[in-house]
């Protein structure tokens, strides 16, 4: 019984020594040669990635979620009610005039006509009953019909090169035909393009959206003929004519800063920084590491440095006269334009943050002009802010007012990579918003130079951090084309 | 079916399949952890071939475990470092925005800058008369305790470039890890017959070795690399070690990470830092 007992201990432990030695030899050999490493990179994760639910958004549908109007405007006989992003029905209104538009770049609604028309028509078209989708920023047009429509080329490119927005008539002309108005920035031409559509649908959508709201009190620039000089007084200040002036002092949340967990770790020096490292494949093997006298994790590479400030800063730098991380797939560099840079910009926003906070990712908003600059050819620098309700949230540095993250890119290089890793909660309390054309007396004020008045071409609110922790509103101003902070 | 005898084959199969296994598990790690020798005869073949001489007992069999080793700067608190250094003290400067600091007792001065340290003693000095100077050995014995009680540990210095001068001892005192000189890093020590009157320069502690399941280069393909290198014409290999590097860049750092790296040293006294992960030149004396 007991030498029984005894064969099987002996035999069950021989089968288990050879078990483990098998294990030992498999995971440092030839079969295996990284160990458990080969097991997990080359068996196990494709296999749980055949199971694993596709969770990576293709580029137009992150430039859909990056690139969103700073307000749309619906207009009817009497009526104007602005959506800002986060008002209840800016996602359904967006969608709306999303579809004409989408349906008209993919030739799903077919064009009646095309004409070229004045600015007084384009203006007049904002009155009647109407759509308005106004981006805020300058947009090259590829872009635009990419991340609507999921297409670079359409029945509209021959005409545009760069937009800012869009106009939806409803009853336009004789035949109340359903219309859209686009103006080319880069020309000024305006066209105007009739569509063969059932505008039945879609007024009385506006009709039911408008019933739910109250009038607001907002005129555009042109109604008040802020966008003209006087002639009976000196005008110190023009507007653009579509921006909009509201005169009642708008209330927001207060906000406070939050950071993710795992953010708060990396920054710590507690958490694993792979995520980072390998989305700016930082080699392991060769980089140096070291922390500075402020805290600062510093990874050094040949080409490049990345920081990890304990404040939450992330700061990737090329080091000067070298090329930083190459994101382009192919050696393709020839005609690099802001296509092609929004374009690697966006997926490797988009390939960081799902890293590290796909949450974070959805409070993005592209903020910068998404056009090609004539005097530095392939070089673009695309800002993303982080959105509250649509509402920017600035860093106030000693460098200035800071954007969430600031890319750069040059010929398909990134040279330089800034991202602030905070996140922002609104609070119960609300604070109130100085009036716009208080905010336009404050740049007269601090920029009016005798004689040569201000072009303001658009001014939004946002929310600017301050170095004591307090999220207070500001004004941020587009004046003869620089960016101005009235707080 | 007799199962008592079917066990006890089984037993013995799976016995003699363990002692196999084994063998082979033992044999294969030896070949892991070392080079082979016509690795190394080869490479040796190929180096003189280019105008590099080396021999076969030069170069290590033993292959390093690929390491990085964090150290924490000794002044990255400069009260704690004055405290461990001076004990009581009175503070004549500590600009915390440019980093300079000032520390005085009695017996010495101790100043932090970003850059380094300095400590001087505030005693005259007294140097050896020339015949009475001791051997290096007892020097480094003698003033080895004194940086012990400075709050150096023993058995993480190593001395280098010892030399006298007017009776007057000079050194360059490095930190050692696992009996692994940490290269980039040193003090420069003078010390007179009463012993140390000063140092100068940048310290690290604490070290903490952080292991990587990536093998490092083998010594073998970094050698015969330097074939493609115009400066290793006639050279001479003397020696060649293992140990860890840090660039002087980082050296005002709180924290940094040493990398490991092959250390040839030439029959003219010159120091080549190869990088053991990648194989670069990373510095030469």
């Amino acid at each position: 019984m007991i030498r029984k007992y005894m064969q099987n201990i002996v035999l069950a432990l021989s089968i288990f020594v050879a078990a483990v030695l098998v294990y030992q030899l498999w995971f440092n050999s030839y079969f295996m040669p990284a160990g458990s490493d080969y097991l997990r990179s080359h068996i196990l994760s494709p296999l749980a990635r055949l199971f694993k639910q596709q969770v990576e958004t293709d580029f137009s549908e992150d430039l859909h979620r990056l690139f969103r109007p700073t307000q749309i405007v619906l207009q009817t006989t009497g009526q104007r009610v602005v959506f800002s992003d986060g008002s209840p029905h800016y996602r359904e209104a967006r969608e709306m005039a999303g579809e004409v538009v989408s349906g008209c770049l993919s030739g799903d609604l077919s064009l009646k006509s095309r004409e070229s028309v004045d600015e007084e028509t384009y203006y007049n078209a904002l009155k009647g009953k109407s759509i308005y989708v106004d981006y805020g920023k300058n947009c090259d047009f590829r872009l635009f019909s990419y991340g609507l429509s999921g297409r670079e080329k359409n029945p509209l490119t021959e005409d545009l090169s760069v937009i800012r927005g869009y106009i939806i008539n409803l009853h336009d002309g004789i035949m109340n035909d359903l219309s859209l108005y686009i103006r080319d920035e880069k020309s000024g031409n305006t066209y105007r393009y009739m569509l063969e559509a059932n505008k039945t649908e879609l007024s009385e959508r506006v009709d039911k959206m408008m019933a739910s709201q109250n009038d607001g009190h907002t005129s555009y620039s042109f109604e008040l003929n802020f966008h003209k000089m006087q002639e009976t007084a000196v005008s110190k200040v023009l507007f653009e004519p579509r921006v909009l002036i509201d005169l009642v002092p708008a209330q927001r949340p207060k906000l406070e800063r939050v950071r993710d967990k795992q953010m708060d770790e990396m920054v710590q020096g507690a958490g694993s920084v792979d995520p980072i490292l390998n989305s700016f494949s930082i080699n392991e093997r060769t980089m140096r590491r070291y922390t500075d006298l402020n805290n600062a994790h510093v990874f050094v590479e040949n080409n490049a440095t990345l920081t990890i400030y304990p404040e939450g800063l992330l700061v990737y730098q090329a080091v000067p006269g070298s090329r930083g991380l190459d994101l382009l797939e192919d050696d393709n560099r020839t005609d690099y334009d802001i296509y092609k840079a929004t374009t690697h910009a966006v997926q490797f926003v988009s390939g960081l943050c799902n890293q590290l906070s796909p949450e974070f990712f959805n409070h993005l908003q592209i903020t910068s002009h998404l056009v090609d600059d004539a005097s530095r050819p392939g070089y673009y620098r695309i800002c993303f802010d982080y959105c509250v309700d649509g509402v920017s949230v600035l860093k106030k540095t000693e460098a200035g007012f800071e954007s969430a993250i600031v890319v750069e890119i040059e010929n398909g290089y990134l040279q330089s990579y800034r991202q602030y890793m905070d996140a922002y909660e609104e609070l119960v309390e609300t604070q109130q918003l100085s009036p716009m054309l208080s905010a336009a007396d404050s740049l007269v004020d601090s920029m009016y130079e005798e004689g040569s008045p201000l072009f303001i071409q658009a001014m939004t609110p946002i929310y600017i951090e301050e170095a004591d922790g307090r999220i207070p509103l500001a004004w941020k101003a587009s004046v003869n084309g620089i960016e101005a902070i009235v707080e | 079916m007799n199962w008592g005898r079917a066990k006890s084959i089984l037993i013995v199969l799976f016995l003699i399949t363990d002692v196999f296994l084994s063998f082979v598990l033992v044999q294969g790690r030896q070949a892991q952890n070392s080079l082979s020798k016509e690795a190394i005869s080869a490479t040796v073949r190929v180096l003189n071939n280019h105008e590099i001489y080396v021999t076969e007992d030069v170069i290590p069999r033993t292959r390093t475990a690929n390491r990085h080793v964090v150290l924490q700067n000794f002044f990255a608190s400069p009260e704690e470092a004055a405290v461990i250094m001076l004990g009581t003290y009175t503070v004549l400067e500590a600009n915390e925005e440019v980093h300079a600091y000032q520390y005085k007792n009695e017996e010495a001065l101790l100043q932090i800058t970003d850059a380094g340290f300095n400590y001087l003693c505030s005693r005259e000095h007294v140097p050896y008369k020339l015949e009475k100077e001791p051997s290096n050995k007892d020097m480094w014995d003698k003033v080895s305790s004194q940086l012990e009680e400075l709050g150096f540990k023993r058995e993480e210095t190593a001395v280098e470039n010892e030399r006298w001068e007017q009776g007057l001892y000079h050194a360059d005192v490095v930190p050692v890890f696992e009996d692994m000189k940490l290269y980039g890093i040193s003090m420069k020590l003078i010390a007179d017959s009463h012993g140390i009157l000063s140092l100068e320069g940048a310290w690290f502690h604490e070290a903490e070795a952080e292991k990587s399941d990536e093998a490092l280069l083998d010594l073998t393909a970094v050698l015969t690399a330097m074939i493609y290198r115009d400066d290793c014409r006639n050279l001479r290999i003397a020696s060649i070690d293992t140990g860890f590097y840090i660039a002087g860049d980082y050296l005002t750092s709180r924290a940094i990470t040493a990398i490991p790296v092959y250390v040839i040293h030439d029959t003219d006294d010159g120091v080549m830092f190869f990088d053991a992960r990648a194989g670069q030149l990373l510095a030469r004396r």
